[in-house]
């Protein structure tokens, strides 16, 4: 792909998120007039039943009346904290999409660098001691205070020996092979 | 003053600690108010103003400071974006 047509591309990827994003919430705020707008109804409304819940319950003395108005109070608390969870909620998804958005961007932008094998010559001598089951590169902190044989890597393998995945012998170490583990033990 | 200028910058965040303090005095009220008496007719009017009204306070304060971290959150978020936009312009 010639540069030309990749700023094409890039251009076109830009335009589709743009368009995308149209299509998705993009005001100053999480939220949209309309959520707010509702989200202030269910809480005056609940502010409105506490008052008249507590009315009620200051109007008569008779218990059963009173609990009655009570519940219609703790009944207006949860219509309240209904629309406050409501609220965050929102706030919450839109911040996720938006930051889900930015993120892809990056990654788009700047990908994550891939680690190229190293290319191995018969020329390069690699060590190992009596005892491995791998080969290393002679920097390889694997092979420190030891008295290794150094051999080319063809050498190694047909003795059976694989190579090291911390020094990168044979490539990048697998992703699940901590830097510290050795593989049972030996190396 | 210090408190005025931040309470006008972050005012989601000083009307959510207003609603905490209001919140709970009332349920402080509200339970001096029930252990003075011991008529449950008589308890259960503050129940229903201080206590709820309390506990509904409490509510709102919290709904309030979550709602302000998020507009930062959603600030940060737009200015990253609008930086990448910026720099994608300059690649067009």
């Amino acid at each position: 792909m010639s540069s030309i047509s990749l700023g094409e591309a890039r251009a076109g990827t830009s335009r589709t998120a743009r368009a995308r994003r149209a299509r998705l919430h993009d005001g100053p705020e999480p939220w949209s007039r309309r959520d707010a707008v509702a989200v202030a109804v269910v809480l005056l409304l609940a502010l409105i039943g506490l008052v008249i819940g507590w009315l009620g319950v200051s109007d008569t003395v008779d218990l059963d009346s009173q609990t009655g108005w009570l519940g219609f109070g703790i009944a207006a608390v949860i219509l309240g904290g209904f629309g406050m969870v409501i609220w965050l909620l929102l706030g919450l998804r839109r911040v996720a999409v938006l930051r889900r958005e930015v993120l892809t961007e990056l990654d788009r932008r700047h990908p994550k660098p891939v680690r190229t094998p190293g290319v191995l010559t018969d020329g390069q001598q690699f060590g190992t001691v009596t005892g491995m089951r791998r080969y290393h590169a002679a920097g390889c902190q694997l092979l420190e205070d030891k008295a290794p044989s150094f051999a080319a890597a063809s050498v190694h393998a047909e003795a059976g020996l694989l190579p090291c995945p911390i020094c990168t012998v044979g490539g990048a170490p697998p992703p699940d092979v901590p830097p510290n583990n050795t593989g049972g033990g030996r190396a | 003053m210090p408190l005025l200028d931040w309470a006008r910058t972050q005012w989601d965040r000083a009307l959510g600690a207003l609603a905490v303090l209001i919140g709970a005095i009332l349920l402080l009220v509200g339970w001096m108010k029930i252990s003075d008496t011991g008529f449950v007719s008589e308890q259960l009017p503050y129940l229903a103003s201080a206590g709820l009204g309390g506990v509904f306070l409490l509510g709102l304060g919290g709904m309030l400071w979550l709602s302000a971290d998020l507009r930062d959150q959603w600030r940060e978020l737009r200015g990253i974006r609008a930086r990448l936009d910026a720099t994608a312009d300059l690649a067009e």
